[in-house]
């Protein structure tokens, strides 16, 4: 089941460059919450904070506070923290020298060691979950850079679940994929929710409006607006996220 | 149709280029055809023996080049191998530096240890390592009477071969892991890895044809190294039983016995050397151009 994700007055910079600022936001559990917003908002910089995975770049530093459920997420080990938050990134980044089995195994194997008895069963119970199964059942010692785009992506999402997180966040999962392979990713996140709380950045409005319950609007590091997906689309209460959304700038 | 017109330059300028590559093709021929010809009386003469035979007697016109292939072969495999364990590890380190002049300045610091020319590290072999290893040995044979005992051979070459190998083995291995996508970086912490395990599991096998190719190309320059090994192998002529028996290598062989040899046939079976020096290394160069990516070969290290 997914948890509730909450961030509470999240600064993030690179260097002496802020692009953050004070940013709180109540992501649901069981909801898709959509981060939208033009290029350079911090919306990457946002979710990434959320599994920690910010700190790894040089120079980048951050306050302010992560809840996962009640658990402080900055309090706990960060290895814990990105396995209960798992994350998709806007390229498809299968590991190309592991096959497809390995790349689903990975995260398992990292954190219960190298061999389990369940391991097969899981990468299984995954790439269902991940829509996958079906293609890949026969070849699942393939090299995952065989797969198309959007199977690869669709692997990364396997890959993700394969821990069994309570969150997935997803970086514009679809930006560099085919309207087809899109849709199936759509498909999938509308499936996925019953299971996990998804927080998916996207600059395809449209797509936000298709699979997010809520989303937030971000401009130059700060959160101008959050509310359903309904109401901000249809009466927001800012002029800039109703510039936004109408397609006026951005 | 208009009348195609050649400019007087463009045709200067295309019979230069022209030529020029036409020198170098037939410089290589030449070089090759020389080797050949000069070698053929001792290839003609004593046969494939030649490679398996283990006595240098040129006295009794005795030619065995075979210990001096199994020193060349071992001398670079001992170098190689100690260079490449190292050198892998070094270059792990040096590509995860976050502080931006650190960085520039270890990485510019390995490609210029690259350049230094191996008479040096001869020196540093033959000055430093010999009495260290000497002092070493003679501690453990307490029964020898003298605590200083030769150590040159194999293994010390070797050595010396190592530290001229690590800074090319570093710089090109540095170049090869700094290529490995980020996205697959983060893609494995954000499964929970830690750095450490991101480098086994992602890193490395990435970028292992990269490091296969810099293994390589120190082989070549191991192999074909001369003045270094001349300090340090002992100048012996004979099969090295031991890591530490006085030997020589094809390398060490040419350079040393140039000038002392006479006869016919003496002259000959030192150009059949050099062939076969040239032999093995276009095969090593041959794999190795096959295992390192085009974007980091040594023209862009300006190594050879």
């Amino acid at each position: 089941m997914g948890e509730a994700l909450a961030a509470i007055d999240l600064s993030a910079s690179f260097g002496t460059h802020k692009v953050l600022h004070h940013v709180s936001l109540q992501m649901p559990a069981n909801c898709v919450t959509a981060i939208i917003g033009p290029p350079g908002s911090g919306k990457s910089t946002f979710i990434r904070c959320l599994n920690r995975l910010h700190e790894t770049v040089p120079r980048a530093t951050m306050s302010g506070t992560v809840l996962l459920g009640d658990e402080d997420v900055y309090r706990m080990d960060a290895i814990t923290a990105r396995q209960k938050i798992g994350m998709v990134f806007a390229q498809p980044n299968p590991f190309p020298t592991m096959s497809i089995f390995e790349n689903v195994a990975m995260g398992i194997q990292l954190r219960d060691g190298k061999r389990q008895t369940y391991l097969s069963e899981e990468v299984e119970r995954a790439l269902v979950i991940a829509n996958l199964w079906s293609e890949v059942k026969d070849r699942l010692k393939e090299s995952s850079s065989k797969l198309s785009a959007g199977q690869q992506q669709r692997l990364c999402i396997a890959r993700a679940l394969a821990l069994q997180p309570a969150v997935l966040l997803m970086d514009e999962p679809a930006s560099v994929l085919d309207p087809f392979s899109t849709l199936r990713i759509e498909e999938l996140i509308d499936e996925l929710k019953d299971r996990y709380t998804i927080v998916i950045v996207t600059h395809n409005l449209q797509q936000a409006a298709r699979v997010a319950d809520r989303t937030a609007f971000f401009l130059a590091g700060e959160m101008i607006e959050q509310g359903t997906t309904t109401e901000l689309f249809t009466t927001p209460n800012d002029k800039r996220t109703e510039d936004y959304v109408t397609g006026r700038f951005g | 149709m208009g009348k195609q017109r050649i400019h007087l330059g463009e045709l200067l300028f295309l019979t230069c280029i022209i030529g020029s590559g036409a020198v170098i093709i037939l410089m290589m021929g030449l070089v090759v055809m020389q080797l050949l010809v000069h070698a053929w009386p001792a290839i003609w003469r004593f046969g494939p023996a030649v490679l398996w035979t283990a006595k240098w007697q040129p006295e009794h016109q005795i030619f065995g080049l075979w210990p001096f292939i199994f020193a060349t072969v071992s001398s670079s495999a001992i170098g190689v191998f100690l260079a490449s364990v190292i050198g892998t590890a070094t270059a792990i380190i040096i590509s995860r530096i976050r502080i931006r002049w650190l960085r520039i300045f270890s990485s510019g610091l390995v490609q210029w240890l690259a350049l230094i020319p191996s008479v040096v590290f001869g020196l540093w072999g033959i000055k430093f390592v010999a009495p260290m290893l000497s002092l070493l040995i003679g501690m453990q044979n307490i029964t020898k009477r003298s605590m200083l005992v030769d150590v040159e051979g194999l293994f010390l070459t070797g050595l010396t071969l190592a530290a001229m190998l690590l800074p090319t083995i570093v710089a090109v291995t540095r170049e090869t892991l700094i290529a490995v996508p980020q996205s697959l970086i983060e893609g494995a912490l954000a499964l929970g890895a830690t750095v450490n395990e991101a480098t086994i599991k992602v890193v490395l096998p990435y970028a292992r044809r990269g490091i296969f190719g810099a293994v390589f190309l120190a082989l070549g320059r191991a192999l074909g190294e001369t003045v270094a090994v001349v300090m340090v192998i002992g100048s012996q002529p004979k099969l090295a039983v031991t890591l530490f028996t006085k030997t020589d290598t094809l390398t060490s062989l040419l350079a040393t016995k140039w000038n002392h040899m006479s006869g016919f046939y003496s002259q000959s079976i030192l150009f059949e050397a050099g062939f076969l020096l040239f032999i093995l290394t276009f095969i090593f160069y041959a794999v190795a151009r096959i295992y390192v990516p085009r974007s980091i070969t040594a023209a862009r290290l300006q190594l050879w």
